[in-house]
């Protein structure tokens, strides 16, 4: 089974919408994935900048990996940073934050994002 | 040069491999991870980035940052940047535009449309960039157009007179070294490079009038009679007379500065010149400058009724208001470059042997 089939069958990419929109371009699509990991290592820093009180930080990393998750129609993760930089857009904006309901988003998907890690690094 | 390269701009490399791979069979790709590298591959390449995708929130100088340094330093306007962001956030999003992004394109986007927009962009710009080199090209054609005709009129003069031919072509210098210092002595009078530029090739008309008088004055060999010096001297209004049937061809600067070169290159600083009888600073400072390199030249060079002076003889006439009385600042500054206006005779006279 080939990456993209993996992670489509455990619900963590929509292939069908990332590929109409990478011009049907399924290695590229696999090259880009493969680097996700490395691009999710940013999440490591997000908890610690929260509990920092860094809530410019944490909104930096939720919006940085909302548009790689975005970019390569990693669904949930997708969402989840949305949400959370939503939560924390006041952080750069000058509003209100939620930093409590930011942790919870986060802590909730944490485990399908490793899943996603793990999937995609033992067929790199 | 033809532009085919895009320039990405982004903090993640995902980010980056994306836009690469929906460019890189048509464009050379550049990527920069943060806004220093980006400016830094502008400068070393700006002449072959047909477009810039920049991303907003970066680490160190972010996005905005960019576009302020490349709307500064005037990059914006030959190369098209398209901001890619997440960001949905409007403020920020129309500060991008603001500060002259073409368009913005939110992520997550889908390629194709990507790649149409910027393409069709990138084609704009191109055609725009290539309009700008024929205009540059055909101004630079008109320049010299205008060049060669004021050439031309000047050539003119010196079929007619024997004496304006050489002597034209060093009023130039002399008005250009004249100009130069008394610019740079005196506040007052501080005029532009571009402007002396002007003034210097406009000095080549100061005797265009002499096209009109008859040769049986103008190449006399003894003193004109009273009358006869009277017909001599239309030939600055006269000068005048042919420039205004001309003005559309010529270029604005060098025929405003040319018709007042003209008609005012015989008056004094006392008010006894002529045709006009001006006195002190109602006479141009180019039009006393000119005055003076043109009695300078006169009194060194052979004419048909008196031999050249010497350059000390002619300096000390010059000073001592035998040639009529000018600006005491236009003398000081010919009197401090004289060592240069004796180097450019020697060279002159060089050329001449």
């Amino acid at each position: 089974m080939s990456l993209i089939d993996e992670l489509e069958g455990m619900g963590a990419i929509n292939s069908k919408d990332a590929l109409a929109r990478l011009m049907n371009k399924t290695a590229l699509y696999e090259k880009v994935l493969k680097k996700l990991p490395k691009e999710l290592k940013r999440a490591d820093e997000f908890l610690p900048s929260l509990a920092s009180g860094d809530e410019n930080k944490a909104f930096e990393i939720a919006h940085t990996l909302k548009g790689v998750a975005g970019n390569l129609s990693v669904t949930p993760l997708y969402k989840t940073y949305s949400d959370i930089s939503d939560k924390l857009r006041g952080a750069v904006s000058g509003g209100d934050t939620d930093p409590e309901g930011a942790k919870k988003l986060f802590e909730d998907i944490l485990p399908l994002q490793e899943e996603i890690i793990s999937c995609i690094e033992k067929n790199s | 040069m033809r532009r085919r390269t895009i320039l990405i701009v982004d903090d993640v490399e995902s980010n980056r491999d994306v836009l690469e791979g929906i460019f890189c069979d048509d464009y050379d790709i550049l990527q920069a991870e943060d806004g220093y590298e980006a400016l830094e591959l502008v400068n070393e390449n700006h002449e072959k980035i047909a477009a810039i995708l920049l991303d907003i929130i970066m680490p160190g100088m972010d996005g905005i940052e960019v576009l302020r340094h490349l709307t500064r330093n005037g990059r914006l306007t030959h190369i098209p940047v398209f901001i890619i962001t997440a960001e949905d956030g409007n403020e920020k999003l129309l500060n991008a535009y603001h500060l002259g992004a073409v368009d913005v394109i939110q992520k997550p986007f889908i390629s194709e449309f990507v790649y149409f927009r910027i393409n069709s962009v990138v084609e704009l710009y191109r055609h725009r960039n290539d309009l700008e080199e024929v205009v540059n090209e055909q101004i630079e054609k008109l320049d010299r157009v205008n060049r060669s005709m004021v050439e031309t009129l000047a050539t003119l003069i010196e079929f007619r007179d024997c004496e304006s031919g050489e002597h034209v072509r060093r009023i130039c210098g002399l008005t250009e070294i004249l100009m130069t210092a008394v610019s740079s002595m005196y506040p007052e009078y501080s005029v532009s490079k571009a402007e002396i530029d002007k003034i210097v090739s406009a000095s080549i008309l100061h005797d265009v009038g002499k096209i009109a008088i008859p040769d049986s004055i103008l190449n006399k060999p003894g003193r004109l009679t009273k009358e006869e010096f009277e017909i001599m001297k239309t030939h600055t209004t006269r000068g005048c007379d042919i420039l205004t049937q001309i003005p559309n061809v010529m270029e604005e600067g060098i025929f405003k500065y040319g018709y007042d070169i003209c008609r005012h290159h015989h008056e004094r600083w006392d008010g006894r010149g002529y045709p006009d009888g001006l006195k002190g600073d109602d006479i141009s400072i180019w039009a006393q400058v000119v005055s003076v390199a043109d009695v300078y030249d006169a009194l060194t060079s052979p004419r048909v009724y008196k031999a050249a002076f010497s350059v000390e003889k002619a300096v000390q006439m010059i000073n001592d208001g035998e040639c009529g009385i000018f600006n005491p600042k236009v003398l000081d500054a010919f009197n401090s470059s004289l060592d240069i206006i004796k180097a450019q005779g020697n060279t002159e006279f060089a050329a001449e042997a």
